[in-house]
């Protein structure tokens, strides 16, 4: 329970914790696989935005944060924190441009999702990159990254969106 | 703003709530803040490689149910290619055969030097196999992870190879699980020998797939296409001697030029690794520069970016899980 309007109810968390899971899985088993030019899709991160586009803002910062730490666990090389942090970030901004933006839709929009990934992507990159050192080849990998990124992830969402949905409970017949 | 009428058992979307709408945001960033700060201490680290654990058996599984699609739609579009390196390997095979016989007694004669001279070789350094557990899982490091870890005597800094060709080090180590850093990797460098003339260069990582290059190699070298450079193995190096490194696909001097422009590709085929044998070997500890008036720190011949501080003790990883030998090096 967060704060007193907050609306992050107790039985959302064994809901979050599951999907987490199985994101964790599925990109581990199989969506790691999928790498065009080597690029490998951003399986949490997709599953932080469906959660928030379905569930908005608050829920969509708390998805975002156990999908960093599931991204922790996947990833032994990244810091502890710093994609907890983008992704609950990104959760909460998608969650309130997707209330925002497209309030009555009945699909989930791709280019929120894909805009969501490049930006997302792109600063998270753009820090691993830095922590290194910045050279041609690297921003060259930088780039052709984020521009996979930007037509892979929504295809993704694709895959990902009915099993957030099926996770979280969200009843297609009451969109 | 629009909320949906979810149903009575799951969640259904909240609308913006204003300045109280912040307070999660807050909280799971500060939450995210103070992991940042905190997240590499001990207890985090444990709790970490505990949770990689339960994903093992996941990745087990994911890897026994897509081999065989990898292997046939690997096999049907590189038929060609595989057919030209088969025929290829073929020739070399009977090449090698041949040079062997002549390389055994050279081979000894290099293992009495390097025992005289107290230098480390892959020769009779234990090693564990292990299966590369996934590809590579997020797109900013040439990583991969492998079944094995500090369970079976693998530590942070040791070589990894496939066959007698170097791949790279190990540098995150979990119980059951440890993370690989090519040497293409950019952080990487390798001191390195060429195998015909001994002449010493450093091998730099731009990225697996892209080209590398040798530097440092004397104009007056004879380096031809197909030469393969060794890892050095000199005093201070990470890497033991004799692992073939990369090959040489072209190599040009332009007048003037204190070194030749040598661009190689790596020995092994790091696109294509299913099982590879990490050497039960770290560096030795560097020896301090006796002079004492300054405090000139000793630079290692090659360097590989490690995450967490390597043990350099000579012999400090004793082998746990029935290592087996890598085979001498090859001529």
């Amino acid at each position: 329970m967060i704060g007193r309007s907050a609306p992050i109810r107790a039985a959302a968390i064994p809901r979050l914790l599951l999907l987490t899971g199985v994101g964790a899985v599925l990109h581990v088993v199989l969506l790691h696989r999928i790498a065009p030019f080597g690029v490998v899709p951003g399986t949490l991160m997709v599953m932080t935005a469906v959660a928030a586009i379905e569930t908005g803002p608050d829920l969509g910062a708390a998805a975002g944060f156990l999908c960093g730490l599931a991204m922790n666990v996947i990833d032994l090389e990244s810091r502890i924190g710093v994609p907890s942090l983008l992704f609950c970030l990104m959760g909460w901004l998608v969650g309130r441009a997707r209330n925002r933006m497209f309030p009555g839709a009945d699909r989930v929009p791709f280019a929120l999702i894909a805009l969501a990934s490049v930006v997302t992507t792109g600063f998270y990159g753009s820090l691993m990159t830095a922590a290194r050192g910045f050279t041609v080849s690297s921003l060259r990998h930088l780039g052709v990254v984020v521009a996979v990124t930007l037509v892979l992830n929504p295809l993704i969402s694709i895959l990902v969106g009915p099993i957030v949905r099926t996770v979280l409970g969200v009843n297609w017949n009451d969109r | 703003m629009a909320e949906l009428r979810g149903s009575k058992r799951g969640l259904r979307r909240q609308p913006n709530r204003g300045p109280a709408g912040r307070s999660s945001i807050v909280l799971f960033a500060l939450l995210s803040a103070t992991l940042i700060v905190v997240g590499s201490s001990r207890p985090f680290a444990g709790v970490r490689n505990s949770a990689t654990g339960l994903l093992a058996p996941f990745r087990a599984f994911g890897n026994t149910v897509a081999e065989p699609f990898t292997g046939v739609t690997g096999a049907v579009a590189d038929r060609n290619k595989l057919r030209r390196e088969n025929d290829d390997l073929r020739r070399r095979l009977v090449d090698a055969q041949g040079r062997i016989a002549v390389a055994d007694d050279a081979l000894r004669e290099r293992r009495e030097l390097l025992t005289m001279s107290n230098l480390d070789s892959i020769t009779g350094v234990p090693s564990v196999e292990a299966r590369t557990a996934t590809a590579a899982l997020d797109n900013f490091n040439a990583t991969f992870e492998i079944d094995r870890g500090s369970a079976d005597g693998i530590a942070v800094g040791m070589p990894v190879a496939a066959g007698l060709g170097l791949v790279g080090s190990v540098t995150v180590v979990a119980p059951h699980a440890s993370r690989v850093r090519l040497f293409t990797d950019p952080d990487s460098q390798v001191g390195v020998r060429h195998a015909s003339s001994g002449d010493v260069g450093v091998i730099r990582g731009d990225g697996n797939g892209k080209p590398m290059t040798v530097s440092l190699i004397d104009p007056a070298t004879d380096v031809q296409a197909g030469d393969v450079f060794v890892t050095a193995g000199l005093p201070n190096s990470r890497f033991p001697a004799g692992l073939a490194v990369a090959t040489v696909t072209s190599a040009s001097w332009e007048q003037g030029k204190l070194e030749q422009s040598v661009a190689v590709k790596p020995f092994a085929d790091l696109d294509r690794l299913t099982f590879v044998s990490v050497l039960l070997w770290t560096p030795p500890a560097p020896v301090p520069m006796a002079v004492p008036t300054t405090k000139a720190a000793p630079v290692a011949a090659d360097t590989t970016t490690v995450v967490g501080a390597p043990s350099t003790s000579p012999g400090a990883s004793a082998p746990q899980a029935a290592p087996t030998t890598l085979a001498p090096a090859q001529p």
